[in-house]
């Protein structure tokens, strides 16, 4: 074919007019949505199908969140749908666990086999010795859970043990509630280490274009972002101290009576002792610990206050990353009621939960879908008393505690996995899960791709993408789909949510809701909102929904705060009762130049992971050659002073140490992380970024890991043959 | 007749890659050939990073025409520079002569190697890439004249890039366009693609683009 390529049609003097290019024909238009990414983006995709295959995508005009455009991943699909690598039929394991031998299966036979491991296993030892786990995509976990329920296990849990949840609980702590920031009104937006343009690209354009109105931007975090350009004033912290910035600006806010003095006497729990806490941290004492100019913490301070009304946009884990994390989180969040900038227009406001994290006004019956057996009715969660805050606010079994609880009787062990995309290096210590994983009496793992952690499993079964199957998606522009598939699955691929419906029929029979299908549980969960599949099915683009009615501002005045003291509480009663600090104190993270001089001697760098590079979510995109194109070795961000004094220049390969391990990477010499810190992202399967960590580098509050601030040095090395 | 180009705000730009992936897509250029590329420019003073998407300028006075011993590139009346890719023979002078960088011969090896996806076998011209060939950026001239903008104009979740007749007072491209400033405009080469440069970094850019114009870095 190629022999024959041609450009003669670009010439307009040579083509004969009239001509009809080959690939412009019988081309069909058909949308759907990428759900590459999280739920708060998938961008509507106008996928273009000819003979049954997509031969290009494009961001749908009309959607009312993306407008048409993508991003470097979702633009990308092509490659992620039709990779090589994609798994085409069910899979059993031949040899040991974690080797490539694996045969062919039927999916008749996969799914039997499945049930009668686990149907023995829940007679052996009960339901909940096995576990539930969904990674990404997010879309399939409330039939997940309810599946897991169902069978009698309450041990489900998620991708959300080290993402988001964490950030959740502190803010219920604070409020009962929680709102993220109505931008559309805000004056000025503290963003709290949040870096959209990467994270949530489909909607930097509204970001942009409320800056260009007007709209102030104060930026805390220890990297420069592309929001940097843009802020008024960067708050460069060392990471793991926001809860010591965040009390240095209550400081000076309470100290020169900028705080909403009417809210916080009417409204709040504990502020006097509150007050005389964040006493201890002056703009100098904060300066010592954070690394930021007393000068700017000032600044900052009145600024927020002061500028109203002012909302603070945080984000799912950056700041609860952290051995601290939940009262580093609880501190910043305790601004927003100082200020009285809670569920106010223009602030933070509360809209109730609506659908897979997707809040728009539409109320449905998710949760009581979700949970279909009560708490009592099953064993206790495995980290019900180790959690047991982070267990009261979610419904879920904190996922960091698996390596730790796999055959081990106390109270009762783990013995199989069933896994939604599970990837084992999300752990820290993920060596450690690794080789805990192997212990296993039985796994499954559904995917798109043979992964190292398909590896582990007895049973591997092929998941299809979004372009393939049928899924409910909410939009915050009052915007609802029911996507149609595009494509037929590949290969022998299914739809995560036939998979978890057949096993519905073999491992819940006494659900009965589950064996009407997928579409009646969609319909059931869908109820209150008077929306149903068959109507959806009519508007494959999507649906507007009009008149949704949007709570009020400030409900707190009418029925008080959904906390235990109906109050805003800086002094927390639930963590109070649990033996946590009530008050939202900082504490240096476990491992860190001040806490632990003696180590920092050695590593006298910080380590922080994870941040987002364009190209890249987590793993995902990492087997595409387009985006995998853009930066192909895992690199380490290091200043160039502390690349200057250890002799390291640019692309130079070197060993980045923790106390735990020591990995091989290349250095990358940028401003974009100051001196002292070490910054590289996640999830490469060589390096393994994860091993740095211990496996009980965890937050005691919530169990999330400190991804974002250990101790570490860089040292110049030779590469080892295998890695060139 | 219309004279096309594309202006760029800078100040919008957040080197999301997106127009660079979307280029990818959209005309399946090789392994290393990037028709669109983005730099990341580094100024602490600043504190901020400039990130700078550039691809073919499409001049109106291109070096490369006149650098082709085999009459191979050519301007459109639009004022599009293209390569005829059955005149060129590869030998490499136009990338030579063209001051930005932007023209690379396509590599033996290709994408999707070891796989068959639907498609890639019976694509358009415009999607195929002769190894040895010089091989540049048409400002997706196929799109164009079916009345639609270059695909990294449309994808731009930033809205970073205006697209339109340079000489039409009516086009939006007009709006921005006396603010705007042409990359190396000493060189002579008047290319039709134009910057609003975030304060202070338009030499910078010039000595980033001079020095190094590939996105990796070493």
């Amino acid at each position: 074919m190629r022999k024959n390529a041609r450009l003669t049609h670009l010439d307009a003097n040579r083509t004969p007019a009239g001509k009809v290019p080959v690939e412009e024909r019988d081309v069909e238009i058909r949308q759907t949505i990428c759900a590459i990414c999280n739920p708060f983006s998938h961008c509507g995709v106008d996928a273009h199908v000819k003979d049954g295959a997509i031969i290009k995508v494009e961001g749908t005009k009309s959607h009312p969140h993306s407008e048409g455009t993508l991003c470097a991943k979702g633009a990308a699909s092509r490659e992620y749908i039709y990779h090589k690598e994609r798994l085409r039929t069910p899979l059993l394991r031949k040899g040991e666990r974690g080797s490539d031998e694996f045969e062919p299966i039927s999916w008749d036979e996969a799914l039997d086999r499945i049930e009668d491991r686990l149907q023995k296993i829940k007679r052996e030892s009960g339901p909940e010795s096995v576990a539930f786990y969904v990674g990404y995509t997010k879309w399939m976990r409330p039939f997940v859970k309810r599946l897991a329920h169902s069978f009698g296990s309450p041990n489900y849990c998620t991708e959300s043990s080290t993402c988001y949840t964490a950030t959740k609980v502190a803010n219920l702590l604070n409020y009962g509630y929680f709102g993220p920031p109505n931008l559309a009104k805000s004056k000025c937006l503290l963003v709290w280490s949040k870096n959209p343009f990467y994270s949530d690209t489909s909607a930097v354009r509204r970001l942009l274009d409320a800056r260009e109105r007007g709209l102030k931007i104060i930026e805390v975090g220890p990297l420069i972002t592309p929001l940097t350009a843009h802020a008024d004033i960067h708050l460069r912290i060392r990471p793991g101290t926001s809860g010591a910035l965040a009390h240095g600006m209550a400081h000076v806010i309470i100290e020169e009576e900028l705080f909403d003095v009417d809210f916080v006497e009417n409204w709040t729990l504990g502020f006097e002792e509150y007050r005389a806490y964040v006493e201890g941290f002056s703009p100098a004492v904060t300066e010592e610990i954070t690394g930021v100019p007393a000068e700017l913490i000032e600044q900052a301070a009145r600024f927020y206050a002061t500028t109203k009304p002012a909302a603070l946009m945080t984000s799912a884990s950056p700041t609860v990353h952290h051995t601290n994390g939940v009262q580093n989180h609880r501190a910043l969040t305790a601004l927003i009621g100082l200020t009285g900038n809670f569920d106010r227009e223009g602030g933070n406001y509360v809209v109730p939960p609506g659908w897979l994290y997707v809040e728009n006004g539409l109320i449905t019956r998710q949760s009581q879908y979700e949970q279909s057996r009560p708490w009592p009715e099953m064993a206790p969660r495995i980290t019900e008393q180790k959690y047991p805050v982070w267990s009261r606010f979610i419904p879920e079994t904190q996922a960091m505690e698996l390596p730790f609880q796999i055959q081990n009787p106390d109270p009762y062990p783990i013995r199989a996995v069933v896994a939604f995309g599970m990837n084992y290096r999300m752990w820290p210590g993920s060596d450690f899960f690794y080789e805990s994983m192997k212990k296993l009496d039985f796994m499954v793992n559904m995917d798109l791709f043979m992964t190292d952690t398909c590896r582990l499993a007895d049973i591997v079964l092929p998941a299809c993408t979004s372009f393939e199957r049928s899924e409910l998606k909410f939009y915050t522009e009052d915007y609802v789909v029911w996507t149609t598939p595009v494509i037929r699955p590949l290969w022998e691929s299914r739809s995560d949510a036939d998979i978890i419906f057949d096993l519905a029929k073999r491992i819940a029979p006494e659900d009965d809701l589950m064996q009407k299908g997928y579409e009646a549980n969609v319909d059931w969960i869908l109820e209150p909102t008077g929306l149903k599949v068959e109507k959806l099915k009519k508007y494959p683009a999507g649906y507007a929904v009009k008149n949704i009615e949007k709570p009020p501002y400030q409900k707190y005045e009418k029925s008080g705060f959904p906390t235990p003291s109906g109050k805003m509480e800086f002094a927390s009663t639930i963590m109070e009762e649990a033996n946590y600090d009530p008050l939202p104190t900082f504490q240096e993270p476990k491992l860190s130049p001040r806490s632990t001089p003696e180590v920092a001697k050695d590593f006298p760098l910080i380590l922080t992971t994870g941040a987002r590079l364009p190209m890249y979510i987590h793993s995902r995109t990492f087997r595409l050659s387009w985006t995998r194109g853009l930066r192909p070795d895992p690199m380490l961000d290091i200043n160039p002073k502390d690349a200057g004094e250890r002799g390291i220049s640019q692309g130079d390969w070197v060993a980045l140490s923790t106390p735990r391990n020591s990995i091989k990477v290349k250095a990358n010499l940028t401003e974009v992380v100051p001196p002292g810190v070490i910054n590289i992202f996640h999830g490469y399967s060589e390096p393994e970024v994860n091993t740095l960590f211990e496996p009980d580098y965890l937050d005691p509050v919530s169990g999330f890991p400190g991804f974002k601030s250990l101790l570490c040095e860089v040292k110049k090395t030779e590469v080892e043959k295998r890695l060139l | 007749m219309a004279r096309y180009g594309i202006l760029h705000d800078l100040n919008r730009c957040t080197g999301c890659m997106t127009c660079v992936i979307a280029c990818k897509q959209e005309n399946f250029t090789r392994p290393g050939v990037w028709w669109n590329k983005v730099l990341e420019l580094e100024s602490e003073s600043l504190d901020r990073i400039v990130y700078f998407r550039y691809a073919c300028m499409h001049c109106d006075n291109p070096p490369c025409v006149a650098a082709c011993p085999e009459q191979a590139i050519y301007k459109r009346p639009d004022g599009i520079v293209l390569i005829d890719q059955e005149k060129c023979q590869g030998h490499g002078e136009c990338v030579k002569a063209c001051p930005y960088g932007v023209i690379d011969v396509n590599p033996e090896q290709d994408y999707f190697s070891g796989q068959n996806p639907p498609f890639e076998g019976i694509a358009e011209a415009h999607r195929m890439h002769p190894p040895g060939k010089a091989s540049t950026c048409t400002l997706c001239v196929h799109r164009i004249e079916q009345g639609r903008e270059p695909a990294c104009v449309e994808e731009c979740p930033s809205k970073v890039m205006v697209f339109g007749d340079l000489d039409d007072p009516k086009s939006p491209i007009r709006e921005k366009l006396w603010r705007s400033e042409q990359l190396l405009a000493s060189k002579g080469t008047q290319p039709k693609v134009s910057y609003v440069f975030p304060q202070n970094t338009s030499k910078q850019v010039e000595q980033r683009v001079m020095k190094n114009p590939r996105m990796d870095r070493p």
